[in-house]
């Protein structure tokens, strides 16, 4: 069921992106956070096609590099756009998604599996806004261990 | 496959998240 048109969707995505591609919210964070997301769901069992869409939409209808409190519900909706078009998923996996990418900097920590993993593999590459990631606000026991963050750290520094 | 693309606007950005485990690198950049 899931397939996605990978170089497709990011050409698009890039072409219609608002801010900086190469940037902090751009496509090298979005590159850690598919890796972060990925390392967890293998751990966690969550669902990695979720995890994949999630990286690469959760901040691509950002307006500005600041706090942009509807960046997370205009990228679903968004993605309701984009479904059919570059990608499909099940409509369950699509729901994950939904909340995924709605609440994604909201600071939630209670959920679906594959949704929390999404949101720790987003938090984990916090330190690009010199940040550390802080156990208390990651939802799975996998990214709120210490060798888990100081490797996600580092990458995101680099 | 836009090579162009890939090479210019994506690649350095896998390269660098996927590094250490090279062997997704590419498999990742093709979304496989």
């Amino acid at each position: 069921m899931f397939w996605i048109k990978q170089t497709e969707l990011l050409g698009h995505l890039k072409d219609n992106f608002l801010v900086d591609w190469y940037g902090i919210h751009g496509i090298k964070h979005w590159a850690r956070v598919l890796k972060n997301g990925l390392m967890i769901a293998r751990i966690e069992g969550a669902r990695e096609d979720v995890v994949r869409l999630f990286a690469f939409l959760h901040d691509h209808k950002r307006e500005n590099e600041g706090r942009d409190e509807l960046h997370g519900l205009r990228a679903y909706e968004s993605a309701r756009d984009l479904r059919g078009k570059f990608f499909d998923i099940d409509t369950e996996g699509f729901l994950q998604l939904e909340e995924a990418l709605t609440y994604h900097s909201d600071g939630l920590t209670q959920g679906n599996l594959t949704v929390r993993t999404c949101w720790d593999a987003d938090r984990l590459d916090l330190g690009r806004c010199g940040t550390m990631p802080w156990a208390p606000y990651l939802c799975t026991e996998t990214a709120r261990n210490a060798d888990v963050i100081a490797a996600a750290y580092k990458r995101s520094i680099r | 496959m836009n090579w162009k693309f890939i090479v210019e606007d994506c690649w350095k950005a896998f390269w660098e998240a996927f590094i250490d485990t090279p062997a997704d690198i590419w498999r990742m950049i093709r979304g496989k």
